[in-house]
């Protein structure tokens, strides 16, 4: 499904590399910050919030069918999860921090690329699949494009293929 | 879907309301009033002959461009065309010519707007009051796109122009009322983000609008159709129509869930079931075609955004709007290869996506003959089609299309989408007329009648 690179230079090196990268957790330093972040809101403020929200539902009403208790219920155990698959993330996650070295020669994971397409311009963020948002320019490492994109140097042509569908770019910066 | 015995193109849906407050479920049925007596109107609007009749059933397109040289207000989109005394042509604004009923349906805006707590949406609805009774539409459009987004949404007045077949510029009246569906709206704001993120490589940049950074996209549980939208159930739509207010003030789509489902059940899902032979079709769940086909509504109603050019309505007139819908419909197909690159969408949800958008193609073909609003889509969709067939990129055989080459698709709807927004960005009339003549033909279609007709009997539109 995934990109298949045609830039012959670098092949196999790439696709090692995308092969590597789909079992790591990358984030970037901004990404690491902003779980942990949330991790914290959960863990002090939303679990507060909650006990509160069981406790009022809990005086509200004593029978069995209280709809308001069984939906903090549920809250609560959505929250407990997914403290406990940021936590994951947290031990699991490798930290790309592009901002206190030189920029690279090659486009890896946390670099911030502009590419030309044959309709235009566009510039976005490379990132671990976590933090990938593509509506805010983060491409995942895992995508078609960004998984092609690895690997590649400033002017070089990527074609990227996938099962039923090509394109090409060509790298114009690399930040 | 609930039809209204005795008031004619009028809708309503059924749809949640658990999460709105009980001043909002009052300023609801407020609204609803008002959009059932739009529906009034625009009946009026259609009487006397089969469609739109915006011209006295006597005058022909000649007579009518000589008398708007003297009195530009016969064609201005906010007029009726009539015979004074001595016969002669006179145009009389539409907030005077249906000013009784116009109002009563003020006053029920106003009433809802006294309910609402929301004083933006308040505000909106008295601007849009005003605006019916004086014929300041612009200003309710402009107020209508500026506040923030809220939960409830009505359009109400002349809007679309698709029924003027002479001159495409006199406008319909329609209104609804709609619900925001929050989840649905974030999906499709990403994908208008996604996709916007391109700087597109502008053809003719002096001849294009470009307000991206001011285009906003919603998805709605509609509660209600009335007038022309009732009458032909689009799945989405774009306001303004005028393209220099969406130069100033940005655009705003709207996604009518309940009827992207109603259209997906009664037509797209059979006429997937009529055109793909069984091999093919076993390939897709039906949930994965629903996503497919949702999807391909919001590409269609970003990718509009795209393709606004400034004078194309003037030059090409009433060829304008097949150009902008094959434009936009070709274009949606490659912004859905743009979100697949960006992992935005998954493989399966592409090739749903492409098949709904060829199921799309057969859309309103059997109307054609009695709704002149539909025929730019049919013409558009047959240009389509013979690019698809000529291209490869679809093989007809005599159990139906085997399995689409949607590589081929890609390419054919991508260079079918250049071309065409080269002729809205520069072409002439005449190269339009051109290209028509040798691309639409409807010879296509025809060997898929029999199948595709049943369809039409089981779900009338």
């Amino acid at each position: 499904v995934f990109g298949v690179i045609f830039r012959t230079t670098t092949q196999e090196g790439k696709m090692a590399t995308a092969q590597q990268a789909s079992k790591q957790v990358y984030l970037t330093r901004q990404g690491l910050q902003d779980v942990k972040g949330e991790l914290e809101f959960l863990k002090t403020d939303k679990r507060l919030q909650l006990a509160k929200r069981l406790q009022d539902a809990r005086e509200m009403d004593n029978t069995e069918e209280n709809a308001e208790y069984d939906a903090a219920m549920t809250d609560q155990e959505l929250v407990e999860n997914r403290i406990s698959e940021l936590e994951k993330l947290i031990r699991q996650a490798k930290v790309i921090d592009h901002s206190t070295s030189a920029p690279s020669q090659i486009i890896t994971i946390g670099s911030t690329v502009t590419l030309e397409t044959k309709d235009g311009v566009e510039e976005f963020t490379i990132v671990g699949r976590t933090e990938a948002n593509p509506a805010k320019k983060k491409i995942s490492n895992e995508s078609p494009l960004g998984s092609s994109l690895l690997g590649a140097k400033k002017g070089d042509t990527v074609s990227v293929s996938t099962q039923i569908l090509s394109y090409q770019c060509k790298v114009l910066e690399i930040k | 879907v609930t039809n209204h015995k005795g008031v004619d193109y009028f809708l309503t849906y059924d749809v949640e309301t658990a999460g709105l407050t009980n001043s909002e479920l009052q300023v609801l049925e407020k609204l609803l009033d008002a959009a059932r007596l739009a529906a009034n109107i625009y009946k009026l609007q259609r009487s006397g002959k089969k469609d739109a009749s915006f011209y006295p059933a006597d005058a022909t397109r000649v007579e009518i461009e000589r008398a708007a040289e003297a009195d530009e207000e016969i064609l201005s989109p906010y007029t009726v065309v009539e015979r004074d005394e001595e016969g002669k042509l006179v145009a009389i604004p539409y907030h005077l010519k249906y000013k009784k009923t116009l109002e009563v349906i003020a006053e029920k805006l106003v009433e809802a707007a006294q309910i609402s707590n929301n004083n933006e949406f308040a505000q909106v609805l008295r601007i849009q009051a005003e605006a019916l009774l004086t014929g300041s539409y612009d200003k309710a459009q402009i107020a209508w796109m500026s506040i923030k987004p809220y939960k409830l949404s009505i359009v109400i007045g002349p809007m679309e122009r698709i029924e003027d077949e002479w001159f495409f510029v006199k406008r319909s009246y329609e209104a609804w009322v709609g619900i925001m569906n929050q989840g649905l709206t974030e999906r499709a704001i990403e994908f208008k983000d996604t996709v916007f993120s391109l700087h597109r490589e502008l053809l003719f940049p002096s001849e294009k609008v470009d307000f991206m950074d001011k285009s906003q996209i919603r998805v709605d549980d509609t509660y209600c159709f009335a007038g022309m939208i009732a009458n032909f159930k689009y799945t989405g739509t774009t306001l303004p129509n005028e393209i220099e207010l969406m130069g100033q003030f940005g655009s705003e789509a709207t996604i009518f869930l309940p009827v992207v489902k109603e259209s997906f059940n009664r037509r797209h899902l059979p006429i997937f079931e009529t055109i793909f032979s069984e091999y093919f079709r076993k390939s897709f769940k039906r949930s994965d075609l629903e996503r497919g086909y949702l999807y391909t509504v919001m590409l269609h109603e970003i990718a509009r955004v795209l393709v606004r050019y400034k004078f194309a309505t003037s030059r090409l007139r009433e060829l304008y709007p097949i150009y902008q819908e094959l434009t936009v419909e070709a274009l949606a197909v490659k912004l859905c290869g743009n979100l697949f690159l960006k992992s935005m969408i998954s493989q399966s949800e592409m090739e749903a996506v492409l098949v709904m958008f060829l199921t799309r193609i057969f859309d309103y073909y059997f109307e054609i003959k009695d709704s002149a609003g539909m025929r730019p889509y049919v013409l558009g969709n047959a240009i389509l089609l013979n690019s698809l067939l000529s291209s490869g990129a679809l093989i007809s055989g005599p159990k139906g299309f085997s399995w689409p080459d949607f590589t081929k698709m890609f390419i054919a709807t991508s260079n079918l989408a250049d071309l065409m927004e080269r002729i809205l960005a520069e072409g002439t009339y005449t190269d339009a007329k051109d290209y028509l003549d040798k691309n639409s033909t409807l010879k296509v279609f025809k060997s898929f009648s029999p199948e595709l007709k049943e369809i039409v009997k089981i779900s009338p539109n």
